[in-house]
């Protein structure tokens, strides 16, 4: 490998991808701290709540970018969310996002334990290197690698899209299932004959003990 | 507000009754997230499926290699146009292609497109898999093995612990000089075998 400094390290390249895991789960941990610190002080107010589930979305994406990485860290930002998730259940309660009578599970601490991504198959027509803009083959970096603090990668800015897979590991750890449907007949199933839909129905998934994240492709 | 939660926790904090409404817990809202939709299979613990054959050379492809280490011809490892989603005729490159050439390059090795002025089309594919372009290589000695080269290159391109662990998708071509055949190894699988794959690819 070149000594130029603007030739990266592959082994940098690997540790990048830990760090910003590593990052997001330092961040999420420091934002239900703070969450956490205003509710004993001022109790649940909508502020805190606020900043309780924005650390739903930083601890998710730790255990992304951690995922087959570092399976202790991974495991660190699994339990951290989990954790997350029991002590926002507890103070301020949660829900299944509701629409007339259509239910749907939005949260990041249920979704996250679907070990499921997406990626796409696409016909690539232009696309840049974010270290400069060039075009990949116009310019002399590697993706994959650091420049100067800098990750390579080839962003796409035109092309043609073949199709979307779910997928163990995308090649995005962020490509994630958003939001899923939850069936009004298995909500009744559960819930019995004293519910009907339209009410609310709460979400308790976080105050039993966690069952592990379930795998579909091992 | 001083009533219990109607949901499965029983709690008595306030703040979690300010909706009412039945709870969901595991037995449905959690459990319903452990569906998806399984439409592709990513198998890490099968053995490398790995084939040689032999083709003619072009004369194309020869003429090219009178002056170049290698050349990269259209196609990607394993998949048919048809399974791409493309035109029969639509010639495509994977997307590590750029950066393989690169790479090589970097190894001293002259390698270009078979033909350069044609547009070169790069697709993407799905998940944490690595598609190699498909390089044919004039092998003039053992310090130039096919196999070898293109085995440093990935390394190089992913690093060691990425290569090994990811499954890589492989076609290489080495010609002989002075010789008609092209010989071909395919390899797909998990990349510590397909790597010692190529490096075995000799004569």
């Amino acid at each position: 490998m070149s000594d130029d400094a603007q030739v990266g390290a592959l082994e940098d390249a690997d540790d990048w991808i830990v760090k910003t895991g590593r990052d997001k789960l330092e961040q999420g941990r420091e934002q239900i701290q703070r969450a956490e610190a205003m509710v004993t002080q001022a109790g649940p107010t909508p502020g805190a709540e606020a900043e309780a589930r924005a650390a739903f979305d930083l601890l998710r994406s730790a255990m992304n970018w951690l995922e087959e990485e570092d399976s202790a860290l991974f495991e660190e930002a699994h339990q951290a969310l989990d954790a997350a998730g029991a002590f926002t259940r507890r103070t301020f309660g949660c829900w299944l996002h509701q629409e007339g009578t259509s239910y749907e599970q939005r949260c990041p601490v249920a979704l996250a334990h679907n070990r499921v991504g997406m990626s796409l198959a696409a016909i690539i027509e232009k696309s840049e290197c974010t270290v400069c803009h060039l075009a990949p083959e116009d310019c002399p970096h590697i993706a994959g690698r650091i420049y100067e603090g800098v990750f390579c990668a080839r962003l796409i800015t035109q092309g043609r899209l073949l199709e979307i897979s779910f997928v163990g590991r995308p090649a995005q750890p962020d490509a994630r299932i958003e939001r899923m449907s939850v069936p009004v007949a298995d909500l009744q199933q559960a819930l019995g004959p004293g519910w009907v839909p339209g009410m609310d129905v709460s979400c308790d998934r976080c105050l039993s003990p966690c069952r592990g994240v379930s795998r579909p492709w091992g | 507000m001083a009533s219990v939660c109607a949901g499965a926790c029983r709690c008595a904090h306030p703040a979690t009754h300010r909706r009412a409404g039945p709870a969901v817990g595991r037995a449905a809202a959690g459990a319903l997230v452990g569906k998806a939709a399984q439409n592709w299979m990513v198998d890490t613990e099968s053995p490398a499926r790995i084939e040689r054959s032999s083709t003619d050379l072009p004369p194309r492809v020869g003429a090219r290699l009178e002056t170049l280490d290698a050349v990269i011809v259209p196609g990607v490892p394993g998949m048919t146009a048809e399974r791409m989603g493309l035109e029969p005729e639509e010639a495509v490159f994977p997307s590590t292609t750029t950066d393989v050439m690169k790479v090589l390059r970097e190894q001293s090795v002259q390698v270009e497109f078979e033909d350069p002025d044609a547009a070169h089309p790069l697709i993407t594919h799905k998940a944490a898999e690595y598609w190699i372009p498909v390089a044919i290589f004039i092998e003039t000695g053992a310090a130039h093995a096919a196999g070898d080269l293109m085995a440093r290159a990935i390394v190089s391109f992913l690093g060691r612990r990425r290569a090994d662990k990811s499954l890589l998708h492989v076609k290489l071509g080495r010609v002989t000089r002075g010789r008609t055949k092209i010989e071909w190894l395919e390899a797909h699988g998990k990349g510590a075998d397909v790597l010692k794959a190529m490096r075995e690819f000799r004569e």
